[in-house]
């Protein structure tokens, strides 16, 4: 593993033809949990070894076993129902999330899966989870009287998760927050909420922020209790980089070099000059390059793509700083 | 012309909407705790208030008193001939179920309050 300029990605990877068959078969009655699981298992341990093969640094499962970052938890806590359909966007629709009553976590919901993903590699294997902002946010709240009372009893079902992830060994765990923008006057519970989930954690704690107005929170958001934020920023053509010339950036950046929502593949140089636009505000040991966001909306062959220009550009830029400090 | 800033804390707007030339001003008193202090300014309005009093974007069922209880205080500072009642938003947030029955719910607090002719 390289000790500069760490290549990670931000979760998710495209589903083989083969997985979305099952789940399709398994929604209809016609493939067992079981069998199911057996298929998620074959699909992650490919993603483990395509992320080796291209030598990315940081890996995750691939979340083979989820349908969306909220719905997959909502699912497995007791106090959730999941609701009615709902549109997102255009035509398509979605079973919103019903907080019903008071949460509660009846069991773990993602170790399993960390455990499994990490003995096939000996690599690191981030543990990912969805932050209790989020979790409110994309949900509906009928059971809390306040949006804070619901986010800090989200937080202690989430907190119960980090540390069960932080004991199975978990050297990353990773707790998204792409919500976290979207009402940037509740920005203090989302941090008081965070608080609660790393308090005790020994895990390097990671949130991925994405896709809203990054400025309507920065600098704040630095207050938010992890060690590394992890951001899009080729989408945006790295316009919050600007932020930090007036409020310096503190954590590490988890930066994003390649852009998940388009079909387009970047090149290298591309990538390699997100890469130096962000060392101007971080160091290389806290620098570290990634695509956008999670890529389940791509093909498996696309997520690929994208994450080998990541490493190869990443390779570039380390090139580059070896020069420079060979002539120092 | 009808004015709904939805979505923001509209609770410092509301002076701010009271000079803009339009017939009707919307509010959304639901979807932020603080959105509700906004009732208590209400007077400063000259135009037709549309009070957005069950929330468009939470399956949470507004009960009849608390709804009462908001226009009520509504009709303290706006006369009932120039306050209209609505959804905070448009219903597309909602599952459909759950908007028949905001749409229920908004009509009786209207009969309730006397303000339906």
């Amino acid at each position: 593993m390289s000790e500069i300029l760490l290549t990670t990605s931000v979760g998710s990877f495209g589903k083989p033809d083969y997985l979305q068959k099952a789940r399709n078969a398994n929604a209809r009655g016609k493939l067992s949990g079981t069998e199911l699981r057996d298929v998620e298992g074959k699909a992650t341990e490919e993603w483990i070894r395509r992320q080796e093969a291209i030598d990315l640094d940081i890996l995750v499962d691939g979340e083979m076993y989820r349908g969306d970052m909220v719905a997959y938890f909502a699912e497995l806590i007791d106090g959730f129902r999941i609701g009615g359909l709902v549109r997102s966007y255009g035509n398509r629709y979605y079973h919103k999330p019903v907080i019903a009553s008071k949460v509660s976590r009846p069991k773990p919901m993602t170790v399993d899966w960390f455990r499994y993903a990490q003995a096939l590699t000996d690599r690191p294997v981030k543990g990912m989870l969805t932050g209790p902002y989020t979790l409110l946010d994309w949900s509906y709240n009928e059971a809390y009287r306040t949006r804070r009372d619901a986010a800090l009893a989200l937080a202690e079902v989430v907190r119960q998760e980090a540390e069960d992830l932080d004991r199975a060994g978990a050297r990353f765990i990773q707790i998204d927050e792409p919500a976290i923008h979207a009402r940037p006057e509740e920005l203090d519970i989302a941090i008081e909420a965070m608080g609660l989930v790393t308090q005790n954690l020994g895990a390097k704690t990671i949130s991925h922020i994405c896709y809203g107005d990054f400025a309507a929170i920065y600098p704040k958001v630095l207050d938010l209790p992890v060690d590394q934020l992890d951001l899009a920023m080729h989408n945006y053509e790295y316009r919050w980089l600007a932020l930090f010339d007036k409020d310096p950036f503190t954590k590490e950046l988890a930066i994003g070099v390649v852009d998940v929502h388009s079909h387009r593949l970047e090149t290298v140089a591309e990538a390699a000059e997100g890469i130096r636009r962000g060392l101007r505000y971080v160091s290389a040991e806290r620098l570290l390059p990634h695509p956008d966001c999670g890529l389940k909306t791509r093909t498996v062959e696309e997520s690929l793509d994208k994450c080998r220009i990541v490493v190869e550009a990443a390779k570039v830029v380390r090139g580059e700083l070896a020069a420079v400090a060979a002539r120092a | 012309m009808a004015l709904y800033p939805y979505f923001f804390p509209n609770s410092n707007l509301v002076e701010a909407l009271a000079g803009l030339p339009v017939a009707q001003v919307g509010l959304d008193l639901r979807s932020r705790e603080s959105s509700a202090r906004a009732i208590e300014r209400l007077g400063a309005l000259r135009q037709i208030v549309v009070l957005g009093v069950v929330d468009a974007r939470n399956t949470r069922l507004e009960t009849p008193r608390e709804l009462g209880e908001l226009v009520e205080a509504a009709l303290r500072q706006v006369p009932a001939d120039r306050l209209w009642l609505s959804p905070t938003t448009g219903l597309e947030y909602l599952p459909h179920d759950v908007a028949v029955k905001k749409l229920a719910a908004l009509g009786d607090a209207a009969s309730a309050t006397g303000g339906v002719r």
